[in-house]
Order: C-alpha cells, then sequence, then structure tokens
C-alpha cells in the first residue's frame, strides 16, 4: 500500500488513461468507482459556463460520471441526502450562500466523501482556513487539469480511511472477542516484558492463581514459582529468548497460588519480543494441578505395584536366601525408584546389625552398616522390639534420628522406612528403604510395602522349610544305607520267595553273595536253584519242601556255584511266611557266606598239631592221601584196621590201591574221582578177619583243601561191627515178641488215637470172628463194634480208652454174661508214647474166667505161663513163692522145685533192691500194678535189670491174696540203648540224668566235651548249674529242673554256659522227668553244642533287629503287607501317623481295618504299584486324620512296603505358597488390566484432551465447531474423571478385603436393590422373580453381594430385549457343600463363543448401542465374588437370555 | 496429486473423529472426510464405494471398539477384493500405549503405521507427503 501510494504520486503528471489503469490497482472497489460504476459528482455552481468547464475537464480524463449541479443551499441539502454523492465539489462564492457554509452543512450530514473548494481566487489565508475546516482539496478554476487527479487522490484517501476505519472496527471486535476467551477460557495469557515483567495479564489468570491483574502485574513470576521448579523454569526462559516467534509448549511447574497452595501449572511460552505489535512474551498458561495429581497418582500405583510383581516373582523363583535379598534390594532401586535400599540381619544377643545385601548404597557406606551397635531409640531398635516397620517421613526433623541428620542430608536422603524380616516368626534382620524425597511413604505405600517384607519373610519361612526337609531325606538315605552296609558287613543276604508267582526277591548283599547284579534283583526258583551246587541240589530242594509243608523254621549248610565257578558255602536260614489262614504264602531266608569261615575251619583242620591230637585221641582211622591216592599221613588206628582187614603194613608213601581187592579197583577209581571234585563219600563195608570174624567198617573219604583247592584225600574209617550186630539183635527180638504175641490167647492189640484198631494179634481176630462173626481189620472202629454189640456200654468203655488216652495205665478186671455163663476177662491198656505224645493205645485182653471158677485151672494156666518167654513168678501177700514157670528158672536160675516155698526177696532181689522190692509189694497189697524196670540177681549172684509187671491177685472176695509178676530178661535191650548212646555221640548230643532220689547226676562224655569239663569230671547239681551264665540262663535251668521234678513239666532251653577254661558257648538242653507213683523219681535228656549256629542266628537277629531299629526309628511310618494285603509289619511312627496301634492291624486285612477306602488315591496307587511292580509315590489327604501323606509303596515279591510321611505342613505350606502365587497371578491380571486402562481408557480421553486444547489454541474455529470441541473437551474431562474413580473403586476392591462379615438375607437385599432402582424396573415393566428356599442367608461381606446383585441385575435390565418385557429370575440352591446363587434373564444375550473370555474383563463392553455401558459392572461382580473366594459362571446365548452362576463354598460360610 | 486424497476415520468415540476431521482440514484443506462409529457400518460404507473406480484414502483406524475391535475391522477387510484393498492406506490410531498393540498393528500387512492418539496437524502432513512421494 505505501509502495502504491509513492507510485501514483510520481505518475501524477501522467496521463488520465494511464491514471485510471495504473493509479488505481489495488482495491477492487476503486476500480468497481472508475470502470464499472459512474462517479457520483454533486457540484456546488452557480455559473453554469463552470459546471460544464469542470465537466468537460472531468469527461476528458475519462471519468464516467453522474453529475448533479445545485446553486442553492436548499438544493445542496436534498442532494446531500437523496444523491448520495461520492464526491463535492463547490464553488466558493454563490449567491445564496458560500462554501463555508455548504462544508459546515456537508459536514452536518457525517458523510465520508471528499469535499473539493474549486474557486476562481483565493487568498492563502482563507485556502488553509477551509482545508482546516475539513474541505479535501482546493482547485483554482483556471486551472481545471489538476481536477481529476485530485479528485482520483482524495477518493483514493477516503477509501482507504473508511477501511482503516472498517478494519479498525474489526479490530476492536476481535479485540473484544479476545478478551472474552482469555477471560473466560480455562487458560490465562500473560504478556513479559524482556525481563520476565508481567506487562499484561489477562483476568482468567485470577480463577487460576487467585491474584487479581493489579497485584499480578507487581509481582515477579520467578518469585511465586516454587523453588524446585525455579532453575527448570529459567532454562525454559532461556530456550524462549534463544527461540523468538516459536511457542515453547508443555512446561509444567509450580506456581504458589494466592491462597498459599502450589498449583500445577502448564505453559506454552512464546517469545514475541520482536512483534512491534505485542513486543512481549506471551505466557498462555493453565491449571493441570487435577491432572497431575492424576498422573502422579498412576505413576506412584505404578511404580508399587512393579516393585511388589517384581519382588514376588522373585520369591517365587528364588531357591536361596541370598538370591531374595540381592534381588529384593535390586528391585526397589529399579522398580520401587528408591535411593537406595539394604538387608541387614540382627545379631541381638551382641546387639549389632549387619548389612548383608544392599543396592545404591555405595561401597563407601557399606563399612557403615557392618556390625553396627543399634541404638536403643533408633529405628532398627524400634523394628525389632516393637515387630511393626518404621517410617520416618522427614529425617531432618526427626529427634529420632537426629544422629542421622547430616549423613541423610549430604547424599539426598529425605525419608526412610525400615521393614521387619521374619524367619519362622522372628525378626532376623530389616529391609532399609531410603528415598530421596521427604514425605515419600504415604499410608497406602507403606501398607504395600509391608505386604512386600511380609512377602518376602513368608519365602524365608519357605525356603527354611526346604532345607529342613532336604536334611530329613538325607538323613533317611543314610539310614538305609547303613542297612545295607550292615548286611555286607555281615556277608548276611537276606531273600524272600513267594510260592505263588514263584519269584524271589534278593537283598544287595544276597545279590554279592550270589554274584548278581543289581538288575537280578528279582529271580525266578529255577534260576535261583540253578546257583545251588548241584551235590547239594537234591538236600536244598528237600529242605525247601520241608520248609513249605513241614512249615518249620530250618537251618542248613549248602554250596552255591557262582557263574564264574566260584563255590561259595553258605549257611541258610529260613522261616515260613504264612497268610492269616496259616497257610505258606511264601519263605523268609537269610544266608551268610560262610566260605571264609569255612576256609578257615579248613585251615585249621590242616595245621599239624590238631591233626595229631585227632589222630591219636580217636577210635576212627584215619589216612590222608595226596590227589593221586598217595599215603601222606595216618594214624595208628588205621594202620591197625589195614593190617586186620588187609594183613598188609600202612606207611607213607604207599598207594591206597595197594591195599583194595583187584576186583574193587575200578569202583575205588571212582570214588576217588568223585572225592576229588569236591563230594564226600560214605559207605559201610564188611571185611573179614583172618580169624574168620566178620567187621563191619563205615568209610568216609572227604576231599582235602587247601587255599580252596582239593590237594588230596582224607579217608575215616570206624569199626561199626557192634552197631551191626545190635540191629541184627533188635531184628530178632522184634521177631521174637511177634512170636509171642501170635501165640498168645490174650487178645493183644493196638488203637490209634481214633480208637481205630492199628494191629491185633491173630487171637483176637479169631475170637471176635468165631463170637460176633465180625471180620477185623486194621482201621475197624472199636467203638462201632461196642455200639453194635454192647449198646449200653459205650459211655463206659470211651471213658475208659479216653483215660488212657491221657497217659494212665489202665488195668482192669471184667466180669460178661454170655450164653449163660459168666466169663471173666482182664484188660490192660498201656498208651503208646511217641516223642511225649501218647500216639494210641496198646491192649492186653485176656480171660480169666477159668482162673476164677477152680484152683485147678490155675495150674492149667501156670503150664500155660510155662509156655511163654517170659518169667511168670506168684507169691502169697507174704512174698511166698507159689508159682514159678519154665522162664523163670531160665531166667533166675532157680527150678520151680527150689523156688516154690521161699520168698522171693531171698531169691531174686539183690542187695541193692531188696529195699525198693519191699515197698512194691506194699503197693500191690494195696490193689495197685506197678511194672517198670528193675534189677534182679541170678541163683549165681550176677545182677542184671529185668522188665517188670506185677499185678495184685484178688480171691473170690475181691481181696488182695498174692502177687503176679512178669518179668523179662532185658539185658540186649540194655546193650541197646547203650548203643543208641553211642547214636547220640556221633551226633554229639549228650546225655545227661538225674537220680532224683539219690540227688546224684549223670553225664555222658559228649555231654562232658559239649561243657568243657574233663571227661574225669565228676558232675554234682551245684557245681553244675554253677557251669551256667549267672543271670537269664543260670536262673532258666534251676527253674526248669525245678519244675520238671516237681510238676513234670519237660523243657527244652538254649542257654549260655561259660567253660572252666572261661570260654563262654551257647548250648541246647532238654529234659523230661519220669514219675513214679506220681513222685519224680528221675530226670533225664540230652544236650548240644549249638554255640556256632546259635552264634550265627544271634547275628541274624541282631542285624534284624538293627533293621527293625531303623525301621521303628525312622521318623516315617512304614508298614508291609503281603500279597493278601495282610500287614505283616507296622512300625511305631505308623501307629502314632495312622492312628492305628500295632494289635490291631498285624495279621489283618488292610482294608478290613481301613474300610471304605476303594475310591481313595491310596488304595489305587497300592494296586497301581503292585500291578505294575514298580516304586509308586504319591500324596493323598486323608479326611479322617486331616492330614497329607506323601506316600512311597515299594511292590516285592511278597507283598508291598509302604512309606508314610507326614507332609501336612509342607503341603499346607505348599498351599499357601500356590495360593500366594494364584493372588500372585491375579494380581499379575489387576496390573495387566491397569496397564490396559492407562493405556487406553485413561489415555484416550487424555488424547482427546489434548488434540482438543491444540485445536482450540491454534484453529479459527468457526462457532458451530468451536462449541462442539468445547463440549467434547468438557466431556472428555469427565470420562477421565470417571476412570479415576473407577480405578479408586478397584483398588479399593481389592484392600477391602478385612471388612467384616456379616449374615445377609437374601430377600431383604433384593427388596432394598428394587426400591433403588424402582423407577428403571417400572419404566422396563420389568418382573423380578425370586426363589431363596434353599438357602435363605449366608455369611457374606454386605456391601460385596449387594454391588453383586445390583451389578448383575441393572446389566439385566440394561441389556433387555426391546420386544419383550425383561424377567429376571433369582435362586439360590444347595449343592455339593456350594451355594449356588443364580440370576437368569431373558435379555440380548452375549456370543460366548465369540466373546466368552472377555465377558468379566475391565472396560469391556459387547453392546455398541447401549451408550450406558461402560465395562465395569462384571469385572467388579467378578472380583467381589473372588475376593469372597467365590466363583462366577456364565452362560448365554445371542437374543436368549444369559443366567450367571455364583458358587461360594460352605465352608467359607462357617468361618 | 492426481485425485485429491479422501479420509475415513473409524472409532466409536466422536471426540476423536471430531479431532481427526479437524485436524485432516488443517493439513490438507477441503477433503472428503467420512466417519464411522461402528465398524461394521465403514466397512460396509467400503464395500459399497469402492469397488468401482479409484480413490486413494488414508483410513484411520481405533482398536478398541465394543462391537468390532480394529483387529476383526482389519480381519474383514482383509477378505475384500484386492482392487478394493489397494485404494486403502491404513494406519492404526490408538490411544493404547502396549507395545503388543504397536507390534501387532505393524505386523499386519495392511496397516501402513501405527498412531498414537491424538492425531495432530503434522501428523496428517506428513502421512500426505508420504503419500505424495508414493504416488
Amino acid at each position: 500500500m505505501i509502495e502504491n501510494d509513492a507510485n501514483s504520486e510520481n505518475d501524477l503528471s501522467a496521463t488520465a488513461e494511464k491514471l485510471v489503469y495504473n493509479v488505481i490497482p489495488g482495491p477492487a472497489a476503486s476500480k468497481d468507482l472508475i470502470t464499472t460504476k459512474a462517479l457520483r459528482i454533486l457540484h456546488l455552481e452557480d455559473l453554469p459556463a463552470d459546471a460544464l468547464l469542470v465537466a468537460k475537464a472531468l469527461k476528458k480524463a475519462g471519468f464516467v460520471f453522474e453529475e448533479l449541479v445545485v446553486e442553492t443551499r436548499e438544493r445542496f441539502i436534498d442532494a446531500l441526502k437523496n444523491f448520495s454523492p461520492d464526491v463535492i465539489l463547490a464553488d466558493h462564492s454563490l449567491p445564496s450562500f458560500n462554501s463555508a457554509e455548504a462544508l459546515e452543512i456537508f459536514q452536518g450530514t457525517g458523510l465520508k466523501i471528499p469535499f473539493i473548494l474549486l474557486t476562481a481566487a483565493m487568498s492563502e489565508e482563507f485556502a488553509v482556513g477551509i482545508l482546516r475546516k475539513g474541505a479535501e482539496d482546493y482547485i483554482l478554476k483556471d486551472r481545471l487539469n489538476r481536477l481529476p487527479n485530485a479528485i482520483l487522490s482524495a477518493l483514493e484517501k477516503f477509501r482507504l480511511q473508511k477501511e482503516r476505519q472498517e478494519y479498525l472496527n474489526e479490530l476492536i471486535i476481535r479485540e473484544k472477542r479476545f478478551h472474552a476467551l482469555v477471560d473466560n477460557g480455562a487458560d490465562a495469557v500473560a504478556i513479559l516484558d524482556a525481563k520476565g515483567r508481567p506487562v499484561y495479564v489477562s483476568s482468567s489468570v485470577k480463577r487460576i492463581l487467585g491474584y487479581t491483574e493489579e497485584e499480578l502485574m507487581n509481582i515477579d513470576l520467578f518469585t511465586i514459582s516454587h523453588p524446585d521448579d525455579t532453575a527448570a523454569l529459567g532454562d525454559v526462559m532461556q530456550q524462549v529468548m534463544a527461540n523468538p516467534g516459536i511457542a515453547i509448549t508443555g512446561h509444567t511447574g509450580r506456581m504458589l497460588h494466592k491462597d498459599g497452595s502450589w498449583r500445577w501449572i502448564e505453559a506454552t511460552v512464546t517469545n514475541l519480543l520482536h512483534d512491534p505489535a505485542i513486543n512481549g512474551i506471551v505466557d498462555n498458561f493453565r491449571d493441570v494441578t487435577e491432572r497431575k495429581i492424576a498422573e502422579e497418582k498412576i505413576i506412584h500405583a505404578n511404580r508399587l505395584y512393579a516393585f511388589i510383581s517384581q519382588v514376588n516373582q522373585t520369591i517365587v523363583y528364588s531357591r536361596d536366601e541370598k538370591t531374595v535379598f540381592k534381588d529384593a534390594c535390586e528391585i526397589a532401586i529399579v522398580y520401587g525408584k528408591f535411593k537406595a535400599a539394604w538387608i541387614g540381619m540382627f545379631n541381638t544377643e551382641k546387639q549389632l546389625i549387619s548389612l548383608v545385601e544392599s543396592c545404591g548404597v555405595g561401597p563407601r557406606y557399606n563399612a557403615l552398616f557392618t556390625n553396627v551397635h543399634y541404638g536403643k531409640d533408633g529405628p532398627q531398635y524400634c523394628v525389632l522390639k516393637n515387630e511393626i516397620s518404621f517410617v520416618s517421613n522427614d529425617i531432618q526433623n526427626d529427634q529420632q534420628l537426629s544422629d542421622w541428620k547430616k549423613l541423610a542430608a549430604s547424599v539426598g536422603i529425605g525419608s526412610i522406612m525400615v521393614l521387619p524380616i521374619k524367619k519362622l516368626g522372628v525378626i532376623i534382620g530389616t529391609f532399609n528403604l531410603y528415598a530421596t524425597e521427604a514425605g515419600f511413604f504415604n499410608s497406602k505405600e507403606i501398607s504395600l510395602l509391608e505386604e512386600t517384607a511380609r512377602n518376602i519373610s513368608f519365602a524365608l519361612d519357605i525356603l527354611e522349610k526346604e532345607r529342613y526337609k532336604l536334611l530329613a531325606d538325607e538323613k533317611l538315605a543314610i539310614s538305609e544305607l547303613s542297612l545295607k552296609q550292615a548286611q555286607a558287613i555281615a556277608h548276611l543276604g537276606s531273600w524272600e520267595l513267594n510260592y505263588s508267582t514263584g519269584m524271589a526277591t534278593l537283598s544287595d548283599e544276597q545279590l554279592t553273595i550270589f554274584g548278581l547284579n543289581i538288575e537280578e534283583k528279582i529271580q525266578s526258583v529255577e534260576s535261583l536253584l540253578s546257583f545251588i551246587h548241584p551235590e547239594d541240589l537234591e538236600y536244598v530242594l528237600s529242605m525247601m519242601e520241608e520248609a513249605k509243608t513241614g512249615l518249620n523254621n530250618l537251618n542248613f549248610y549248602h554250596r552255591i556255584a557262582r557263574r564264574d565257578g566260584a563255590v561259595r558255602y553258605l549257611y541258610t536260614q529260613t522261616r515260613p511266611r504264612l497268610n492269616n489262614e496259616g497257610a505258606p504264602t511264601g519263605l523268609h531266608g537269610v544266608s551268610w557266606d560262610m566260605t571264609e569261615t569255612r576256609k578257615s575251619e579248613r585251615a585249621l583242620r590242616e595245621s599239624e598239631s590238631n591233626l595229631h591230637a585227632i589222630f591219636e585221641n580217636t577210635s576212627e582211622g584215619f589216612i590222608l592221601t595226596d590227589n593221586t591216592g598217595i599215603v601222606k599221613s595216618f594214624n595208628n588206628k588205621s594202620k591197625e584196621i589195614i593190617s586186620l582187614n588187609t594183613g598188609k603194613e600202612l606207611s607213607v608213601g604207599v598207594s591206597l590201591f595197594d591195599f583194595i581187592h583187584p576186583s574193587r579197583k575200578d569202583h575205588y577209581n571212582d570214588v576217588i574221582k568223585k572225592v576229588l571234585s569236591g563230594e564226600t563219600l560214605r559207605y559201610d563195608y564188611p571185611y573179614t578177619h583172618l580169624n574168620g570174624e566178620i567187621k563191619w567198617f563205615d568209610y568216609r573219604i572227604d576231599p582235602v583243601y587247601v587255599s580252596g583247592e582239593i590237594t588230596g584225600l582224607s579217608i575215616t574209617s570206624t569199626d561199626i561191627t557192634e552197631r551191626k550186630q545190635g540191629e541184627q539183635l533188635l531184628q530178632r527180638s522184634e521177631s521174637n515178641l511177634n512170636a509171642i504175641i501170635e501165640n498168645t490167647d490174650a487178645f493183644i492189640y493196638s488203637l490209634d488215637r481214633e480208637f481205630r484198631y492199628i494191629t491185633f494179634n491173630s487171637a483176637l481176630r479169631n475170637m471176635m470172628k468165631e463170637l460176633y462173626g465180625v471180620t477185623i481189620k486194621p482201621g475197624y472202629q472199636v467203638f462201632d463194634f461196642i455200639t453194635e454189640f454192647e449198646p449200653g456200654r459205650v459211655q463206659e468203655w470211651q471213658d475208659v480208652y479216653s483215660r488212657a488216652l491221657n497217659g494212665d495205665i489202665i488195668k482192669f478186671e471184667k466180669e460178661f454174661f454170655a450164653d449163660n455163663n459168666y466169663s471173666y476177662t482182664s484188660f490192660s491198656i498201656h498208651p503208646i508214647w511217641e516223642n511225649k505224645r501218647v500216639i494210641g493205645l496198646s491192649c492186653f485182653v485176656h480171660d480169666i474166667t477159668q482162673e476164677k471158677k477152680a484152683e485147678e485151672e490155675t495150674r492149667f494156666k501156670a503150664n500155660l505161663l510155662n509156655t511163654i518167654g517170659q518169667a511168670a513168678i506168684a507169691t502169697d501177700m507174704l512174698g511166698k513163692v507159689n508159682y514159678w514157670n519154665k522162664a523163670a528158672e531160665v531166667i533166675y536160675g532157680w527150678t520151680n522145685e527150689e523156688a516154690i516155698g521161699k520168698n522171693i526177696k531171698d531169691l531174686i532181689l539183690s542187695h541193692q533192691t531188696k529195699d525198693s522190692g519191699t515197698h512194691i509189694i506194699e503197693e500191690l497189697k494195696s490193689g495197685h500194678s506197678w511194672s517198670g524196670e528193675y534189677i534182679v540177681q541170678r541163683k549165681d549172684g550176677k545182677a542184671f535189670p529185668v522188665f517188670v509187671s506185677d499185678s495184685p491177685i484178688y480171691d473170690h472176695n475181691k481181696n488182695v491174696s498174692g502177687i503176679i509178676g512178669i518179668s523179662s530178661d532185658i539185658t540186649e535191650k540194655k546193650k541197646l540203648e547203650n548203643h543208641l548212646d553211642k547214636v547220640n555221640q556221633l551226633a554229639r548230643i549228650g546225655s545227661w540224668e538225674i537220680d532224683v532220689a539219690k540227688k546224684s547226676l549223670f553225664w555222658s562224655a559228649i555231654t562232658k566235651h559239649t561243657h568243657g569239663v574233663p571227661e574225669d569230671f565228676v558232675p554234682d547239681l551245684e557245681t553244675v548249674i554253677g557251669l551256667y551264665k549267672e543271670g537269664h540262663s543260670r536262673a532258666s535251668i534251676s527253674h526248669a529242673l525245678n519244675e520238671a521234678v516237681e510238676n513234670g513239666i519237660a523243657f527244652d532251653l538254649e542257654l549260655q554256659i561259660i567253660t572252666p577254661k572261661g570260654d563262654e558257648r551257647w548250648v541246647r538242653a532238654n529234659g523230661e522227668a519220669e514219675f513214679v507213683r506220681n513222685k519224680c523219681v528221675r530226670v533225664y535228656g540230652s544236650c548240644q553244642d549249638i554255640d556256632k549256629s546259635k552264634k550265627a542266628e544271634l547275628e541274624i537277629l541282631k542285624v534284624y533287629e538293627e533293621k527293625n531299629i531303623i525301621l521303628e526309628s525312622i521318623g516315617d511310618a512304614f508298614f508291609a503287607v503281603d500279597k493278601s494285603w495282610i500287614v505283616t509289619y507296622w512300625n511305631n511312627q505308623a501307629e502314632k501317623m495312622l492312628q492305628t496301634p500295632k494289635k490291631k492291624i498285624l495279621g489283618k486285612n488292610l482294608w478290613s481295618v481301613f474300610t471304605g477306602q476303594e475310591n481313595s488315591v491310596s488304595y489305587q496307587q497300592y494296586h497301581l504299584a503292585i500291578l505294575t511292580r514298580q516304586l509308586t509315590c504319591f500324596k493323598d489327604y486323608y479326611t479322617s486324620l486331616n492330614k497329607w501323606f506323601e506316600i512311597n509303596a515299594y511292590p516285592s515279591e511278597n507283598g508291598l512296603s509302604v512309606f508314610f510321611k507326614d507332609i501336612t505342613q509342607q503341603k499346607k505350606s505348599e498351599d499357601e505358597r500356590e495360593k500366594m502365587t494364584a493372588d500372585l497371578l491375579q494380581r499379575n491380571t489387576v496390573l495387566e488390566q491397569f496397564s490396559y486402562i492407562i493405556s487406553h481408557n485413561l489415555r484416550a480421553p487424555v488424547a482427546n484432551i489434548m488434540g482438543l486444547s491444540y485445536t482450540l489454541q491454534k484453529k479459527d474455529l468457526n462457532d458451530i465447531l468451536k462449541e462442539k470441541v468445547t463440549a467434547s473437551l468438557s466431556s472428555s474431562a469427565i470420562k477421565l474423571d470417571e476412570v479415576i474413580k473407577d480405578l479408586n473403586e478397584i483398588l479399593n476392591v481389592r484392600q477391602e478385603l478385612n471388612e467384616h462379615t456379616q449374615v445377609v438375607n437374601f430377600a431383604r437385599l433384593l427388596h432394598n436393590i428394587r426400591l433403588s432402582i424402582d423407577s428403571l424396573i417400572v419404566s422396563k415393566e420389568a418382573i423380578i422373580t425370586a426363589d431363596f428356599s434353599a438357602v435363605e442367608e449366608m455369611l457374606t461381606i454386605k456391601s460385596y453381594l449387594h454391588s453383586i446383585f445390583y451389578n448383575i441385575i441393572s446389566n439385566s435390565l440394561k441389556y433387555s430385549r426391546a420386544d419383550i418385557p425383561p424377567v429376571i429370575s433369582i435362586k439360590t440352591q444347595l449343592f455339593n457343600n456350594k451355594i449356588v446363587l443364580s440370576f437368569k434373564d431373558n435379555g440380548l444375550g452375549i456370543d460366548l463363543q465369540k466373546r466368552g473370555d472377555e465377558i468379566f474383563g475391565l472396560y469391556k463392553r459387547f453392546h455398541a448401542n447401549k451408550a450406558e455401558g461402560k465395562g465395569m459392572g462384571l469385572y467388579m461382580v467378578k472380583a467381589q465374588v473372588e475376593m469372597m473366594g467365590g466363583k462366577i459362571s456364565v452362560s448365554s446365548e445371542v437374543n436368549n437370555g444369559t443366567e450367571f452362576k455364583i458358587d461360594f463354598e460352605i465352608r467359607q460360610q462357617q468361618l | 496429486m492426481k485425485t485429491p486424497i479422501r479420509f475415513i476415520i473409524i472409532d466409536d468415540d466422536s471426540t476423536n473423529n471430531l479431532l481427526c476431521g479437524i485436524m485432516i482440514e488443517a493439513a490438507a484443506g477441503e477433503s472428503r472426510i467420512d466417519d464411522f462409529r461402528h465398524p461394521e457400518k465403514g466397512l460396509e460404507y467400503i464395500k459399497e464405494q469402492y469397488s468401482s473406480g479409484t480413490h486413494p484414502t488414508i483410513l484411520f483406524l481405533d482398536i478398541n471398539m465394543p462391537t468390532c475391535s480394529g483387529w476383526e475391522f482389519l480381519d474383514l477387510f482383509e477378505k475384500l477384493d484386492e482392487k478394493i484393498k489397494d485404494q486403502f492406506k491404513i494406519y492404526m490410531l490408538s490411544s493404547s500405549l502396549n507395545p503388543g498393540d504397536q507390534q501387532r498393528a505393524l505386523e499386519n500387512e495392511n496397516v501402513v503405521d501405527y498412531l498414537e492418539k491424538p492425531l495432530s496437524e503434522s501428523t496428517v502432513l506428513s502421512i500426505l507427503n508420504s503419500q505424495n512421494g508414493l504416488t
């Protein structure tokens, strides 16, 4: 515009045409004036010529115009009004009025058009005057050529003036608008000068900072800036100054409000100092305090949750304390944004604390925390003493921390928190957190940090318990190991054989003994037997068979051959395993590898001196040869035998074959070969001596081992001629006895215990046949006979036989009536003893009718008696002999004639037995019979033993009239007995006998040897009892002997003796008493050296006991069952843990004691273990005991061994930990939800606010848009506020767990909710039905339940179908210990397939057209249900309603 | 520019749609802008309007919407004719700070970029510049 003006000035002399185009290039309006619209000129002129002249000039200049010439005042005024001129030209002098007057009138109209004076002549003075009055220009009439330009420039001037005016007006309007905006907008504006002093402030500043404009104009902004923000403000101002024209946005800082509070201000500052229109710095600022607080809250929450979440993760994943501590400190710095953190451990005894882990403390200060004494007033002491955390939010002003002030200030610490760390409930240290800011720890922070410290403590408990568990496990492992070692040291293996499976399980040591691997633990019997030495196999099999059928405990020696060929000597002891019915189910065995022992025995045998001793002190012949049969050594006896048998001389170096009869050489070769392969051979062989005598020898050929190898043979020969002869004699006497039995008229028979005939003589058989027509056979029941022929006497006979079975000898006579005749019969019934047990009866019956009838008959009878081989002697009551049969003559040497009439005492009683004989006679007189061995003498005075049966003789009046004695010589029998003694000797069984009357004691040679006394030792009771070890052994033998003598009780004892040489050894002593007339006459028995086997047995027992001790002392319960679930073992711990005493369960079926277990985990796992033959380990909860167990079930061939460990505590911790992990996971989900909210629901409105405010600031918006923007701004702010409120609510739900519970009645609750949403229900025409009959109320947190009901019901109302009124049915049910609460509606429903997983998510919405839903309700419902330990589920179909089900555990209710 | 670029905004938040309109207008001048608060309707519109002719269009797509999320929209969009799809440059416009969202957006081959709300004038300008460079 300015430039254009200059141009036109320069071109003033140019042509008018040119002017038209050149002068007016600018505003379109001027152009219009000339080109398109005629210029309207009002011309005040009284001279028409002049007027014409003017018009001409204008036309010439190219003007298109319309001209109105007026000359009067009235017309001029009229024209001004109606012509609406663009320009006025006025002649100065007019007839009626002049130009000055006209100007005045013109000015009165207010028209803004040029007024140009045209005059003929004018004084300078006048010209200046009129110009001053308002005329635009003056033109002298003689210089009219200047007129067009004058008009144009005047018009231009006026146009510009008008434009300016319009612009000004616009400006004014804008200014007003701007003021309105800045004064009423959220933002305030201040303009500062270069020094930062306000030169302008908008009135809205008062709303923001409280100061009036005037007040603020006098304040330096820096003085009301927060001291902490001053530096930043300075920086921003520098930046602003350095960047003129650029808006520096986003600076926030605190400013002091007039009311004294600090407000957060966000400013956009622009340096417009260079802009002359503003010449200042524009500071556009607004109060963002609310937003800032919200942001800080979020940042704070994020920081804390990140901290807790990280610490909890560490807790979950760490395996040791140190890691937990280290991580916790690091997390405190990284996530918790603390300045420093450290963990210290107390030494309470010395009142010291020592740093163990730290972060941010710096090595310089670490020393400060090492073994430092904690003061009585200090925070550490406070925490230790009060067991609560210590917080100081202002160190500088905290009395308690006065010592700390300086250090804290120098390192920049404002607040401190000290948290207790506990282990197993005891404070062991502290977690120290330092923050830069004062006032850092607010209540929420404190409670969350305390929770974190508790979590850390809890983790320490868990770690500690884990450590204990490891120790316990290790201990158990050691116990098991020592059991194994014990077996290994004793070379004692054990095994179990199961008859039903045919499989045997071997212990580790048993495997070692057999030379097997650990994988071969379970073997079939066949496989096991393949290891038995082939020569012992038959023996071992027979033992096993006996163990199985006889159910005996057996001990035996045998050999095994290992796979590598090595032969081992084993001593095996077996015990049958029985089921509850007593049937054998298996065999338990212990094997002792005694190869080494055996070897040493052999070595001993090799020893020269011993060999010599044996050689010379034995009646056996010994010959030792090398493995080719060359004699190396022999004893005298063998030399004697060889010489007698073969007539050859034995000497060293000769071959055995030299003594063998040529016909037997081949046989002998075989024998030697067998022995050299390890066999022992034995045989009997008769030799006929040169004197014709036949001598029997027992040969025994053993291999001789030196260092485990057979180096030769040992031949033992024993003269057994006597034994052989004895045997022959025995055979002969037996046939004699048979002859006697068969040749008597007496009925002789024997019965078994069931009274069936075993044997009977022909007399009986014939009698039965003839008299009764019965053919008796062995097995015929005697009572069958009696029942048939003497039915009335069955009872009588039963009594008799039964008494005999009880051990009495019964003799009686009986009168029978048959065929009109009386007959008399004598019965003698003896019990048959075997092994101290009556196995049957032997009966002797003979008819004595004749004796009774006639004296003469007696003689006949006597003659009869003569025929038997036994002496029969009858005397009268005084002992005078009146009968003496043939046999008596032979036995006693006295003839019948010599004997009759003599006193029996003088005839046969020897000197020693006379007194006792008298005594026997006295007994007989009173009606008793007597039988027994007795020493008598012959006529020639030689004493010999007889067996005597004495019976009284009765007269007709049944008075005793005499005595009959039947006696037989038993010298041979005695000889046989002696021989038996010898047999015993071979078995190393000694015998002994006490003569009770004489109190004398007899010991056989072996008994003496067994007791370690010399052969000439004369035993007496006192000395002998003294040999027994003091204590149990001595007391037992005394007691046993006493019992035998007093009560006839037999005994069989294993006792310890101490030989005169001081050796301790085990012996087995058994004995029984013999009674005569109820009086003990003798006690006799045997004894045996059982030292070796007993010691081995004890060793085994000891190992057993050790095993038992281990099993009994382990902290775990242990029990074992066999295949049929019979409990075979139940240790002390099992009694305690399973609360079942041994006596209640041992030997019983496990499932008969623990009933109803068929569905239990244990039941199934045990069966699984047996089925799979694999160890199973599992956990089970025993409801009745309220305990958790970890159970290991080991299947074996015999059944199952089960270990129980009580893991209730551990399980509880695990559960707690699981719960904690679940809590953590849930919390993490919550945190994720949080970040989601922050990222979307919180940020969405913030983003909108940012965008909208930017728009407001920058854009020229039209009013409609502006209104929209401001409305949106406010709705976004409201949305933001809602989200923040929601957040608050969510956080509260998570924390209000401790809210007290109360009984809430469902109906009442529903009633209250109905009231609160009554209008909604009415408007929707909703029907709500409820059935709370199953459960009417529950113990719960009322506000939660209210919220649940409210949210679900209002959801149903909100999302109801438009076409039908909503129906909501609510009911309670009781199901499986749960309260089930269900809400069912007929509303819109949800597509669960599509969105099911999101239904309870925060800010999840499903219905686009339902503006009121914001996705909080169900989220809250789920959170609250879960806080109360419940579960919520949903089922729904689109347009077909929704049903919510909520389960609450009843147990929860009982709290 | 051969053809004036069109804009489609899909977001359930009307405020955002308003803001986007303002920013687009400020950066690109008078333009054709369509906004949809329901993605389903937006998709219907696209099917109708873009099956014939060529209208280079920039589409701002929100993620979190109640009935149909931005992801679901993209899945449906993917099924459209290549001819239709070629006309679009899709920008995810979200307030989410979740890096997962951003990654997921960038992994989708129909999405050009992930933008954080609010949309600014300068962002629109740079989009346009890159658009020019491309066309």
